[in-house]
C-alpha cells in the first residue's frame, strides 16, 4: 500500500544552538563524544529523504551520527523545543512542519522514545493510551473504541488497568507504541524501539509494525539491530557524520558482508568471537559458584528456580534469556543485593555470606547515571575510599586502562552515555571487587559500541576479576562470552 | 477494556469531580488557618481523614494522622527559638494536605479535564501533568539510586551512612538531581508531541462534571468546617 510522499526532507541541515544537545546525540558512544563531535558545529547537513506513505525506512550509522536529530527535524522539535538553526525544508503531507498546528502534528505523528518511561504521563495503561486522543479532544466514547483497537494491536489488551510502573520493560514498550497509534497517525517515528527487547519480542514488535505499514502508516525508524527488520524495511539510510553517506534497499542491504558492514561500523548477524563459547567451565576452575539457588519475589512469585552456575575469574561469563527469566534476579542474588531463598553461593567452595558478596563484588547498573556521585571522574573512581598513595598510583592506571585520563577533572554528570559507563567500568576496575556484574552494557550501541563494550570486559578479565554480563543480545553474548548460563534452557530443563 | 468502561462512570471511591476536591481543600485550608486551639486543629485533622477515606485512601489517611500525632506531640517540647512555632505551623498544614490527598484518588486525566474547563492558562496544565508524573516517578528514582548506591558498595552497611553523612548526602542528591532533569526534559518534549498544547477541549474517558453527590459533598465539607470554625468561637 505505498502511495503519495508522506514525510519528504529537502536539502536540510541543521545546527544546534545549545550543545547539550548533542550529548543526547552521542549519548551511546565513546569514541564520537570524546572529542571529535564536540568540535564539530553542525549536526546534520543537506539531508534529503523522500518517504511515502505505507513504507519503512530505517536510519542507521554508528551513534553520534545524527539519527535522532534527523527524527527530531520530522516530528518538529529540531528548531522549536530544541533550539537550533535549520535551512531546507521538512514537510509533512506537504505542509512546512514549523507550519503544523499541535493538533495537526499531534494527529499526522505519533512517537516511540528509546525509553518509554520518558514519554509516560498517566498512572494506568488504558489512561497512558487515551493521553493523546484526549488532548485531541475526541469524543469519550470513541477514545475507549480506539484505545481497545491499539491495545489488541500492541498486545497490551489485558493490562488496561494495570500500573505502568507494575510491567516489564517490554511491556512498556508496547504499551508506548499503543499509545503512539491510538489516534492512527500517518507516520510513526520509533527511536531504537527494540533496544529493551529480547528476540521474541522484537519478532512481535515487528509484526505489529508490518501491519501497521500495510495500513499505510509510514514508518520511520532508528536503530542498531539492523537485520531484524529486514521483514519490514523498504530502505536503508546510513548517516555519517550528519551526512547521509549510503542508501541500500533490502537485497543490497541483505547482501553487505559482515566485512562490509564493519567498515561502516554496523552489526551483522555474523560478527564472531575469537575464541570459542563454552558452556560450562572446568569443575576446578577458581571462582564463584551458585547451587541450586532460588528465589522468588514474594508478591508476584516469579524470580530463579534451582540455578547451579558457575563464574570462573580471569573470564566473562554471560547470563542470556529472554525478558521476565530473571538474569537481573540471579545477578542480585549473586552480589547479594537479594537473599536466596534455597541453595548456596561459594567462592572456590566457601560458602559467601551475603554481606561478604556485597563486599567482594560490583554491579553495574544498565542506567549508569545512578552510579555517579562525585564532582569529577578522578574523585568518582577512589569514592568512599581511604586514598593513599598506592590507591592513587591504582586510580590512575584505571583510568589510563579505559582511556579517561584526559576527562580525569570533568563532571561526570557532563560526559556522553558511554563515558559514563567507562568511568563506572573504571571505577570497578579500581576497585577490590573480584565479580563485576554488568546489566545490558550494549542497549543502544553499534557494532562499534558493542566491541568496545567486549574490550572492556577482556580488560577488566584480564586483571583475574570474574565478570558476569546480563544480556538478552544474542550477538553480544557470542562476542563477549567464555561461558554462558542460558536461563531460558535452565527454564526449560 | 471492561476496566476502562468500569471507571467510566466514577473516578474515585465517590464519583466526585476534581473541582470539588479542590472547594473541600480551599474550605478546610482556610479555616486551618483560622483556628489556633488545638481541640479544633484535631477535630479538622479527623474530619479531613474521614474525608479522605471516604474517597479511598485508607493507608494514606493513616500516614496522615500518624505525622499529625508525631508533629502534635514534638509541639509540645520545650524547645528552643521557633522550633515551636514550626511544629505548630507544620500541624496546621497537615489538614489540609490530608483533604488535598484524595486529589490522587483521581485519575490525571480527569483532574486535566475539568481544569481544563476552568480555561485554566496551558502552562498551568501541563506543571499538573508533571506533577502527577513526578509525583509517581520520583520513588522508583530514589529507589533505584539507594540500589545503585549499595550495588556500588560504597556504603555496604548502615554504619558507613551514619559515619559518612555528607557524603550519604551527595551520593543520593546529585543523581536525583540530574535525573530529574533529564526526566523533565524529556518528559516535555514528549508532552508538546502528544498534544498538550493544543488548547482548550480536552476530554476525558472518565466522568467530570458537577452531581448531586458533588453538591451534596460540597455541603456536607461547608457545614464541618464552618461548625469547627464556630466551635472555637463559642470556646
Amino acid at each position: 500500500m505505498r502511495g503519495t510522499e508522506t514525510v519528504a526532507l529537502k536539502n536540510v541541515s541543521f545546527y544546534y544552538l545549545d550543545e547539550s544537545e548533542l550529548s543526547d546525540e552521542t549519548s551511546a558512544d565513546s569514541e564520537v563524544s570524546a572529542g571529535r563531535y564536540e568540535s564539530t558545529e553542525s549536526c546534520v547537513q543537506d539531508i534529503c529523504l523522500n518517504i511515502p506513505a505505507g513504507s519503512c525506512t530505517v536510519l542507521c550509522g554508528r551513534s553520534g551520527s545524527g539519527k535522532s536529530t534527523v527524527l527530531r527535524l520530522i516530528d518538529g522539535l529540531a528548531g522549536t523545543f530544541f533550539p537550533g538553526e535549520k535551512s531546507g525544508v521538512v514537510l509533512v503531507h506537504g505542509t512546512d512542519v514549523f507550519d503544523l498546528s499541535p493538533r495537526n502534528r499531534t494527529k499526522s505523528i505519533g512517537v516511540v522514545t528509546q525509553d518509554p518511561r520518558s514519554q509516560f504521563f498517566m498512572g494506568t495503561v488504558g489512561d497512558e493510551i487515551a493521553f493523546s486522543l484526549e488532548n485531541l479532544g475526541t469524543d469519550p466514547s470513541d477514545t475507549i473504541k480506539f484505545v481497545q483497537e491499539a491495545a489488541t494491536l500492541s498486545g497490551v489488551s489485558r493490562l488496561l488497568a494495570e500500573k505502568l510502573t507494575e510491567l516489564s520493560s517490554g511491556q512498556k514498550q508496547r504499551v508506548a507504541l499503543a499509545a503512539a497509534i491510538a489516534n492512527r497517525p500517518q507516520i510513526l517515528i520509533l527511536d531504537e524501539p527494540t533496544s529493551n527487547l529480547d528476540a521474541e519480542g522484537s519478532q512481535s514488535l515487528i509484526k505489529i509494525l508490518g501491519e501497521l505499514k500495510r495500513n499505510g502508516v509510514a514508518l520511520i525508524i532508528s536503530e542498531h539491530r539492523l537485520h531484524q527488520f529486514l521483514p519490514v524495511a523498504d530502505e536503508f539510510v546510513y548517516l555519517q557524520e550528519g551526512r547521509i553517506a549510503a542508501r541500500w534497499d533490502v537485497e543490497k542491504f541483505t547482501s553487505l558482508s559482515e566485512h562490509e558492514t564493519a567498515k561502516f561500523g554496523l552489526r551483522h548477524p555474523d560478527m564472531k568471537s575469537d575464541s570459542e563459547i563454552k558452556s560450562y567451565p572446568a569443575k576446578d576452575a577458581d571462582g564463584w559458584h551458585m547451587t541450586d539457588v532460588t528465589y522468588l519475589y514474594p508478591s508476584t512469585k516469579r524470580g530463579i528456580k534451582g540455578i547451579t552456575a558457575e563464574f570462573p575469574f580471569g573470564s566473562v561469563t554471560v547470563i542470556c534469556g529472554e525478558n521476565g527469566t530473571g538474569k537481573t534476579t540471579l545477578a542480585k542474588v549473586l552480589v547479594g543485593a537479594a537473599r536466596e531463598q534455597r541453595g548456596i553461593v561459594a567462592r572456590n567452595g566457601k560458602h559467601l555470606s551475603r554481606k561478604e558478596r556485597r563486599l567482594l563484588s560490583y554491579f553495574v547498573m544498565q542506567d549508569v547515571d545512578y552510579q555517579l556521585y562525585a564532582g569529577s571522574v578522578a574523585d568518582e573512581v577512589v569514592l568512599g575510599r581511604q586514598v593513599d598513595d598506592a590507591l592513587k598510583a591504582r586510580a590512575w592506571e584505571a583510568l589510563a586502562a579505559f582511556g579517561l585520563t584526559d576527562l580525569a577533572d570533568r563532571h561526570p554528570a557532563s560526559l556522553s552515555g558511554g563515558q559514563k559507563q567507562r568511568v563506572i567500568l573504571a571505577t570497578a576496575y579500581c576497585s577490590d571487587a573480584e565479580l563485576i556484574v554488568l546489566d545490558e552494557p550494549t542497549s543502544g550501541l553499534d557494532g562499534h559500541g558493542m566491541h568496545e563494550v567486549v574490550h572492556w570486559c577482556r580488560k577488566l578479565a584480564s586483571e583475574k576479576k570474574a565478570v558476569v554480563v546480563i544480556t538478552h543480545d544474542e550477538l553480544l553474548a557470542q562476542l563477549a562470552g567464555d561461558y554462558i548460563v542460558d536461563l531460558s534452557l535452565q527454564k526449560r530443563d | 477494556m471492561n476496566d476502562m468502561e468500569e471507571t467510566d462512570i466514577k473516578c474515585g471511591l465517590l464519583g466526585l469531580d476534581p473541582r470539588t476536591h479542590l472547594l473541600s481543600f480551599f474550605l478546610v485550608g482556610i479555616v486551618s488557618m483560622l483556628i489556633v486551639n488545638l481541640l479544633e486543629t484535631v477535630l479538622l485533622q479527623a474530619f479531613a481523614t474521614a474525608y479522605l477515606t471516604a474517597n479511598g485512601r485508607t493507608r494514606s489517611a493513616t500516614r496522615t494522622c500518624v505525622s499529625f500525632t508525631v508533629i502534635c506531640g514534638l509541639s509540645f517540647l520545650p524547645l528552643p527559638g521557633l522550633y515551636g512555632v514550626l511544629f505548630v505551623s507544620m500541624l496546621h498544614m497537615i489538614p489540609p494536605f490530608t483533604t488535598g490527598c484524595a486529589f490522587f484518588s483521581l485519575s490525571p486525566s480527569a483532574i486535566m479535564c475539568a481544569l481544563d474547563r476552568w480555561h485554566l492558562p496551558q502552562k498551568f496544565l501541563v506543571g499538573i501533568c508533571m506533577i502527577f508524573r513526578f509525583a509517581s516517578i520520583l520513588p522508583f528514582e530514589m529507589r533505584s539510586i539507594l540500589r545503585g548506591i549499595r550495588m556500588r558498595g560504597i556504603f555496604p552497611s548502615l554504619l558507613g551512612i551514619v559515619r559518612h553523612p555528607a557524603l550519604a548526602y551527595e551520593c543520593f542528591y546529585t543523581p536525583l538531581v540530574m535525573r530529574s532533569l533529564r526526566l523533565s526534559n524529556e518528559l516535555a518534549a514528549s508532552a508538546e508531541l502528544r498534544g498538550i498544547g493544543i488548547g482548550t477541549g480536552r476530554t476525558s474517558v472518565y466522568h467530570v462534571g458537577f452531581t448531586l453527590r458533588d453538591a451534596m459533598c460540597a455541603l456536607v465539607v461547608t457545614a464541618a468546617v464552618a461548625g469547627i470554625y464556630a466551635l472555637e468561637a463559642v470556646l
